[in-house]
């Protein structure tokens, strides 16, 4: 018995155009999509690098700078201004040396120390903090005795001191022996070390004023706070 | 626009489909450019903006590197700085407080005492003097207002003891 089996018969030029079709429909949809999803990615990406190819540009500039900075230093000759700046800015805060110091001056000028005394409080107490970066202050009020010139003597030793502090102000008057008696305030100043780690961003020379500064301190310590 | 014809004109069925194809072709050829064009230099920027990237970021660990072997030169280049910052301050705060002493007791005429003395950091002088008879005071009132470097010179408080002995108090400000 012969069965009648109908059989699809696809027409081979109709199905090359249908997969033509096809083919160019899937393009334009793959193109449009790839566009779509990829473009506004790539363009991000390329502002995100613009910026930071412009930070790590920068930060290049600064890292090369410190560079040529450093190069320029003379070891020798840096520790020997930092020996001077320390003397004049001490980092550490030495009460002892301090008081030491103050007498010893005033005695080289042949006035006596009648009274010293630490504000706010006692020695130990915390000193007052002043508007310098990292500066720090330790106000005290002195009483000196001696003659009028020995004071001003003293006054102007204690100007040109090397280690750094600020009067700001005196009053004195004559007694019955001749002698004089002035109590002024007086503010001696340290630095602590900075703790932080160093920004090799930022190592910077110092200015030509800053150098001047540093040039014209005392070689030669008039008043010393001796280590503890 | 060019009419492309990729395939034999056998096999089209109608108008319609041919115009079908026509702009099917046209998108395609069109959409591939604008991929191209577009696709094609955001990938190269994108690509040489990462190798410009990679080479500034070791440049830069290398120079990091060369800088942390001279850390202690570093160390003492902050220090100094910040101290000489410090100094800066702290000098242009300071007041020679010897030097104008000396000078006011310098302009006190010679026959006049001084009892007390007080200046402040802000230029304040305040005086405390004694005169040995009145006929004194003339020239104390004319030395004190010729001085070129004192203002709002002011005389207070005078007195005058049994012998004729005259205390005043002088206040000025210290230009």
């Amino acid at each position: 018995m012969k069965k009648n089996v109908s059989t699809l018969k696809i027409d081979p030029q109709l199905a090359s155009r249908f997969g033509y079709y096809a083919f160019l429909i899937i393009l334009v949809i793959v193109e449009i999509g790839a566009m779509i999803q990829f473009i506004p990615g790539l363009i991000k990406s390329i502002n995100e690098n613009n910026s930071k190819i412009s930070q790590i540009t920068e930060t290049n500039k600064k890292l090369r700078q410190s560079e040529a900075n450093l190069s320029q230093m003379n070891a020798a000759s840096l520790k020997s201004d930092l020996a001077k700046a320390s003397a004049a800015l001490p980092t550490e805060k030495k009460i002892s040396g301090l008081v030491t110091g103050l007498t010893t001056l005033a005695s080289s000028s042949g006035v006596i120390v009648t009274a010293l005394e630490f504000s706010p409080g006692a020695i130990s107490t915390k000193s007052s903090q002043v508007k310098l970066t990292g500066v720090q202050s330790i106000p005290a009020n002195l009483s000196i005795a001696g003659g009028i010139n020995s004071i001003l003597d003293f006054f102007a030793k204690l100007y040109l001191v090397s280690q750094l502090t600020t009067v700001n102000g005196i009053s004195f008057g004559s007694g019955t022996s001749g002698s004089s008696g002035a109590t002024f305030p007086v503010v001696i100043y340290y630095q602590p070390a900075n703790s932080n780690p160093i920004d090799y961003q930022k190592i910077e020379l110092l200015t030509s004023e800053e150098q001047d500064i540093i040039s014209k301190l005392t070689a030669k310590d008039v008043f010393v706070i001796p280590p503890n | 626009m060019t009419d492309i014809n990729l395939l034999p004109d056998k096999g089209i069925s109608s108008p319609l489909e041919a115009k079908f194809r026509k702009y099917l072709i046209t998108l395609s050829i069109v959409l591939t450019l604008i991929s191209a064009i577009t696709f094609i230099p955001t990938i190269t920027i994108n690509q040489i903006q990462k190798n410009q990237i990679n080479t500034t970021q070791k440049d830069n660990a290398d120079i990091i590197n060369r800088l942390t072997e001279q850390k202690d030169v570093a160390e003492d280049l902050r220090t100094l700085k910040e101290k000489a910052i410090g100094i800066k301050t702290i000098k242009n705060s300071q007041f020679d407080l010897s030097g104008k002493a000396r000078y006011i007791m310098s302009i006190i005429p010679q026959n006049a005492t001084l009892q007390n003395l007080s200046i402040m950091s802000s230029g304040k002088v305040n005086l405390g003097l004694s005169l040995n008879n009145p006929d004194q005071l003339g020239l104390l009132i004319n030395t004190f207002s010729k001085e070129q470097n004192l203002s709002n010179v002011n005389l207070s408080g005078m007195n005058m003891d049994q012998a004729a002995k005259i205390t005043l108090n002088v206040s000025a400000q210290l230009k």
